[in-house]
């Protein structure tokens, strides 16, 4: 499979607290997709993973890389806007 | 010992209710363990008793309408990066109920240095605790006797525990507790009468009989229904109350219970839970669909809407707000007004999309407003941005003797006695000790109040209460007497503060209102108004 790769950035002025983590966990399995996130340099956390995505402790500002396992690029696109759009706050 | 020793504490609800003490007390957890070597099947108990619990927590969220703070914890549970931990340490040797909490307070440690986190870490170690009991068959539900009125007591109860006690359960004492938190609203939701921050409820031995007394706000040892304290009553002599009775409320589900309530309106819409409970700062279109829920949940009549009001960054951690001391919030007024307009901005932005959508009349208004430049800012705001009915929350001593300057300006404002009351007296209304102390009976904050409803009127401002001392039924009667257009009171009073609006005239409320202010102490005051109404034969 292959890994398609994005960068978000995190707007939101509370950072990657419990609620947007819960939005995107739940997207991501309500969806059904195998994605990863984290800083770059760094080991990426499963995007499912409520508890990993909190101990990211991503403020505001903070940019962040995902890294989304499919051959479907508009999948991978859709996915990536989705995200943003919860690490905006504004979901 | 006296077969009626009184435990004195915070009441909730108006029902008394007889019946024996079951103690909970919390069982201790064993010491970590090692199992006895065979980790397929320690997984596969750690796997069942994880499974079990979510069942749990989606039960108990599912009883109370949707629940957030239920589902949140349920998906930490369900968290495949807490099962691989707890893997981790049954390859090490661990059992089950060891596994599990060690993964969970390896997490915890991750969230170590920032406050929100932590809390989450203290939730998720109390989860795994609850693993680790279903796993050691520490059962969670003790052994209610299953045929008494049982009168439940302990330290503190969380919302998941409430939901699942047995129906047996006739009354709740807890030794801790808040007014406000989530226990409290779902305790009182399900009828149970509650008296909480009932510190001496230690003192009370299993099988002993007691009566929960909430509008005595009390517990009475080997006490009976007779000694129950009587919530008031009044006569009805009106058709409707002498003046309006709106509802205060914070979500949109209290604007469904509102709505099908007999308020006329809403005075008082708190928009923090917008902001508080979620803890992300939503966009305006989001704000703008749920402000739009409750224009179309809220009863007929005014809604009137108040700006985010927060005091320290306790409550909203994305503003940051310093914490201040009573006499600096007072003097500085609005301080979100002055530090992020923008954000008032859009909060304004998004109830005029709403108000739009929803095609009723709305009324916005700002907290803590301290000067007239300050309240002209707001209008200016305001009347920029939407089609409103714009006004000002009356709740510092500063702006409460500068209403004249308000002409002209504003089209009402909303007398809030309870942080009014708090810089009156000059003391702290969340600490327990001084809380007590003020009392908005005194009649010098009830001079108070008639200067600003005498001076509102002479403005040719509508002025409204909103504070709990308009829940005070026989409170609500002075307050209409003292010239108050409107009284918002929270729904679970509305009916009491209604029935007590119908019984007195104007005439006799302005009566009463002089009485009020002839006396020297609060407690005289009280106790004249109501000797009196019992007088007129409007009170039994």
């Amino acid at each position: 499979m292959a890994l398609v790769l994005a960068t978000l950035r995190v707007n939101d002025p509370i950072g990657l607290h419990s609620r947007p983590a819960g939005l995107i966990v739940k997207y991501i399995n309500d969806q059904g997709i195998l994605a990863r996130i984290g800083r770059s340099g760094q080991e990426l956390v499963p995007a499912n993973s409520p508890l990993r995505l909190m101990a990211l402790k991503a403020k505001s500002g903070d940019e962040l890389l995902l890294e989304i396992n499919t051959e479907d690029q508009e999948l991978a696109d859709r996915v990536a806007l989705e995200l943003q759009l919860i690490l905006d706050g504004n979901q | 010992m006296n077969a009626f020793d009184i435990f004195t504490g915070q009441g909730l609800g108006l029902e008394a209710v007889r019946g024996e003490v079951f103690r909970l007390i919390a069982s201790e957890l064993p010491p970590l363990a090692k199992s006895l070597g065979d980790q397929e099947r320690e997984l596969e108990i750690l796997k069942s008793a994880i499974a079990e619990v979510a069942i749990e927590l989606r039960h108990g969220s599912e009883g109370i309408g949707s629940n957030e703070i239920l589902l949140a914890l349920e998906q930490m549970l369900l968290d495949p990066e807490l099962l691989a931990e707890a893997t981790k340490q049954v390859d090490a040797g661990w059992d089950a109920a060891s596994a599990i909490q060690l993964s969970a307070r390896s997490f915890a440690d991750l969230f170590d240095g920032d406050d929100f986190l932590a809390e989450r870490g203290q939730d998720l170690i109390g989860l795994s605790q609850k693993v680790a009991r279903r796993i050691l068959n520490l059962a969670p539900k003790p052994d209610f006797p299953a045929d008494t009125n049982i009168v439940l007591v302990c330290r503190d109860l969380t919302p998941d525990q409430i939901s699942g006690l047995p129906k047996n359960i006739v009354a709740v004492v807890l030794a801790a507790g808040s007014n406000t938190s989530h226990s409290a609203i779902m305790l009182r939701a399900l009828g149970l009468p509650t008296v909480i921050r009932c510190a001496e409820a230690e003192l009370l031995r299993d099988g002993e009989l007691v009566l929960v007394d909430p509008v005595g706000n009390r517990v009475v040892r080997g006490g009976d229904q007779d000694m129950a304290t009587k919530a008031l009553s009044f006569v009805t002599m009106n058709p409707e109350p002498l003046i309006p009775v709106r509802a205060n409320i914070g979500s949109v589900q209290e604007a469904l219970v509102a709505g099908a309530s007999a308020a006329d309106g809403v005075g008082l819409v708190r928009t923090e839970f917008l902001y508080l409970g979620q803890q992300v700062n939503p966009g305006t279109n989001q704000q703008a669909d749920v402000y739009e829920q409750l224009l179309r949940a809220a009863p007929m009549g005014p809604v009137l809407l108040r700006t985010i009001d927060v005091a320290g960054d306790k409550e909203v951690p994305f503003l940051a707000l310093p914490d201040q001391s009573v006499a600096e919030a007072a003097a500085s007024g609005y301080r979100v007004l002055s530090l992020y307009p923008e954000f008032v901005s859009d909060q304004l932005k998004a109830i005029e999309i709403a108000r739009r959508r929803v095609g009723r009349e709305v009324s916005v208004m700002a907290p803590m407003i301290s000067n007239p430049e300050q309240a002209r800012e707001f209008v200016n705001l305001a009347r920029g941005l939407g089609d409103f009915q714009v006004g000002i929350m009356l709740e510092t001593p500063q702006i409460a003797k500068r209403i004249p300057e308000l002409k002209g300006l504003l089209d009402f404002v909303s007398v809030g006695t309870n942080d009014l009351s708090h810089f009156f007296f000059n003391l702290d209304r969340y600490s327990p000790e001084t809380a007590e102390q003020i009392n908005y009976w005194h009649p010098s904050f009830v001079l108070l109040l008639e200067e600003i409803a005498k001076a509102a009127k002479e403005a040719g401002i509508s002025a409204g209460v909103c504070g709990e001392s308009a829940a005070d039924p026989e409170f609500g009667i002075v307050l209409a007497g003292l010239g108050f257009e409107s009284l918002s009171v929270s729904v679970s009073s509305l009916s009491s503060v209604r029935s007590a609006l119908t019984s007195a005239s104007l005439k006799q409320a302005q009566s009463l209102a002089r009485l009020a202010v002839s006396v020297k102490s609060a407690v005289a005051a009280q106790a004249i108004v109501r000797s009196e109404l019992s007088r007129l034969g409007l009170e039994s």
